[in-house]
């Protein structure tokens, strides 16, 4: 038989079909933007993201005014503070002790913060707040998906992946659960299916995740091997599913499943009552100061969030966690008065257990608060000016805290206006500067990537501005 | 993540080298007992306008909890079998709100107001449970009907070790039918799949009780209830 040798003209189309095959399918067949992801746990970047849904009056926590020059009613700002003292004592004492200001700030601290900060103050020197971030919107879920992603929706549709979500597919093999989240909306659009957040509600939640619910209707090793073996055959059938990622999604999730079903992740999480002293549970309780023997309301509250994070993150079962501090606080009548400042105050205040304690959790040579980045927002702010009805409505410039990982504490990156608008700042220096920039959610995140040591290429399209005043130098 | 597209890559080859030339069809024939669109028995569900939009991936929690009954079929006293769970000592549907449905991201339109459907580590741990319930009544109910009864997990295939190869391949076929709507051949490698799956599982438990032919039933209907021709679009 006389067989040519060489390239013939059909092996020559066949391998320039394959080649124009797999180029065609590059997207389907590798992630479009992977990026090198950490090896080891000890190196990965992580990030806590807590939302206080519901839009939060700045006024009275990162970006506050002079009690005693803007208290008046009638004026552009009032502070609202008196209003606000009448119904809580906190803030009462806080203006006892601020000789009427209702300015907290610390000796040292670069940063003065509102009556209903709490316990967050003390942490001046690990935080940098933005102030006049522009949101671009007042609609609820616009604004808090805005911050979520870094990219201004579609409509009311997210656009792009959640931060967490895109920080949890740089390898997400290396983490039982590498994406936690807790009560917080997330999105993943075209990352690796293993990075989609794992949503629950409430801590509760928890142990219906992560162990099996019913031990006893457990399958045989033999069976449940069997089953398992079944998932990773294929068939015309399956294949049919397969365009865009979904079956790879399917047989992703439930690998996923099958390390929740194990239940040893469960320990971590495990929010008994009266746990053994000194038991992993009974330090956690200690640090975010939960009654031991009445656990429920704190753990349902932003105590709880705050300790599922803190736990996800220092027992390296996560990568992302992203969780809310409050329920919604978008407080429009009079309750604005009585619930706004202590429902803000407790999440501060947890928010503010959350990096003692990964200041007091050694990784490597340092602490996880080293590795890790905190980022708090809401979905917008509220009126400077107080309603007819007693509360604050939707307000366009609005804040956000961050710190941890990169970031340069004892900062203020902006301001806002005598009106309450945001001003053009120099993002170099983060000082007020007419020739400078409005902040705007997609500066931040770029901002976050590069003090984590990541490409923000994902928000290219956002024209982000890096805010070099927040990074360590 | 290099793995997971390698293991897209591989079984994509290897879909091809099998052949899969023609999509295989629901099925359409209406003299089938067995009632195996999802969609049916839906009260008020409008199948062409709510599951064709580009956003839906996997069932919705509604889909699933109406498909369940209708798959599992009855227990021995005639009563439909769903997903059991006890809730402050009060038994109800694992599917339900008042069972998992709100952990399941099932809307409330209050703070909920879609229903994500792309697939989840959490809904599909959370189908395993279901899928293991579900499946031990199915298993127990067949068990306990009367000889001249109808089953449901093996009605073409005896468990008292008497069924023949054809038997076990042709109870495989209305087994894929019953839970996906796909009508496939005995032949077909979907049952060759799933005959792996009874084969190991018996293999596995022999001596012991339930019989070793029920267990491998199970491991079957645990795998249906987790297989991907079930829950996606």
């Amino acid at each position: 038989m006389n067989r040519k040798q060489g390239l013939s003209r059909r092996k020559l189309l066949a391998t320039l079909g394959v080649g124009t095959g797999a180029f065609i399918l590059r997207d389907l067949l590798v992630a479009p933007d992977a990026e090198a992801g950490p090896s080891e746990i000890g190196d990965a970047p992580r990030i806590i993201y807590c939302q206080i849904p519901g839009a939060w009056d700045t006024l009275l926590c990162l970006d506050p005014r002079d009690n005693t020059q803007f208290g008046a009613p009638g004026q552009k700002i009032q502070t609202g503070y008196d209003l606000v003292a009448d119904n809580d004592a906190a803030t009462a004492q806080v203006l006892a002790n601020t000789g009427g200001t209702g300015l907290v700030k610390p000796n040292g601290s670069n940063i003065a913060f509102g009556p209903a900060i709490g316990r967050l103050a003390n942490k001046y020197d690990k935080l940098c707040v933005v102030r006049g971030m522009s949101m671009g919107t007042l609609t609820h879920e616009v604004g808090r998906r805005y911050f979520l992603t870094g990219k201004f929706p579609r409509g009311l549709a997210a656009s792009g992946s959640a931060v967490g979500t895109k920080i949890a597919s740089l390898a997400p093999d290396l983490w039982p659960i590498p994406n936690l989240v807790s009560d917080v909306e997330t999105y993943n659009e075209g990352l690796d299916p293993k990075a989609s957040g794992l949503v629950v509600n409430r801590y509760s939640d928890l142990g219906i995740v992560l162990k099996s619910l019913a031990p006893a209707l457990e399958l045989s090793e033999a069976s449940a091997k069997a089953v398992d073996d079944h998932h990773h055959r294929t068939t015309c059938i399956r294949e049919s599913f397969a365009p865009g990622g979904l079956l790879a999604a399917h047989l992703a999730s439930i690998e996923k499943a099958r390390v929740l079903a194990q239940g040893t992740l469960f320990s971590h999480f495990d929010f008994i009552k009266n746990p053994p002293v000194g038991s992993e549970i009974d330090l956690a309780y200690k640090a975010f100061k939960i009654d031991p023997a009445n656990p429920t309301t704190a753990l349902n509250g932003a105590a709880g969030q705050a300790l599922i994070a803190a736990q996800a993150i220092t027992q390296n079962i996560s990568q992302a966690v992203s969780i809310a501090l409050t329920g919604s606080v978008d407080h429009h009548d009079d309750d604005w008065e009585s619930l706004h400042a202590p429902t803000l105050r407790g999440a501060f205040d947890a928010l503010a257990d959350l990096i003692t304690f990964l200041e007091n959790t050694p990784l490597g040579d340092g602490s996880y608060l080293d590795k890790t980045i905190l980022v708090c927002s809401s979905d917008f702010a509220r009126t400077p000016g107080i309603n007819a009805r007693g509360g604050r409505d939707h307000h366009l410039y609005s804040s956000c805290v961050v710190a941890g990982a990169g970031i340069r504490g004892n900062t203020v990156i902006g301001a806002t206006t005598d009106n309450y608008e945001g001003q053009a700042v120099d993002p170099d220096t983060g000082e007020v500067d007419a020739g400078g920039i409005v902040v705007r959610p997609p500066d931040v995140h770029a901002t976050l990537f590069k003090a984590l040591g990541l490409s923000y290429d994902h928000i290219s399209n956002q024209d982000p501005v890096l805010l070099g005043a927040m990074l360590k130098s | 993540m290099k793995k997971l597209f390698g293991h897209a890559l591989f079984l994509g080859l290897l879909a091809l080298a099998a052949g899969c030339e023609k999509a295989p069809t629901t099925s359409t024939d209406d003299t089938e007992k067995v009632n195996v669109d999802p969609h049916a028995n839906i009260p008020g569900f409008d199948s062409d306008a709510d599951t064709r939009t580009s956003e839906l991936r996997r069932l919705k929690l509604d889909m699933l909890q109406q498909s369940v009954p209708v798959i599992a079929g009855n227990d021995a006293a005639g009563n439909p079998i769903f997903w059991k769970v006890k809730i402050s000592g009060v038994t109800v549907d694992g599917l339900s709100d008042k069972g998992y449905g709100k952990v399941l991201g099932r809307p409330d339109y209050i703070d909920v107001t879609t229903e994500q459907t792309a697939p989840s580590s959490l809904y599909m741990k959370l189908v395993r449970d279901m899928a293991q319930n579900v499946c031990d009544q199915m298993v127990k109910a067949d068990i306990a009907r009367a000889p001249e009864e109808e089953r449901t997990l093996w009605r073409k295939a005896p468990i008292d070790g008497t069924a023949t190869d054809a038997q076990v391949g042709e109870n495989l076929a209305y087994l894929y039918l019953r839970f996906t709507g796909y009508r496939v051949e005995p032949t077909d490698p979907a049952v060759a799949d799933l005959r792996q799956v009874y084969d190991d599982a018996v293999a596995g438990y022999e001596g012991m009780d339930p019989p070793a032919p029920a267990e491998g039933w199970r491991a079957v209907c645990v795998a249906l209830f987790e297989d991907p021709a079930l829950h996606l679009e």
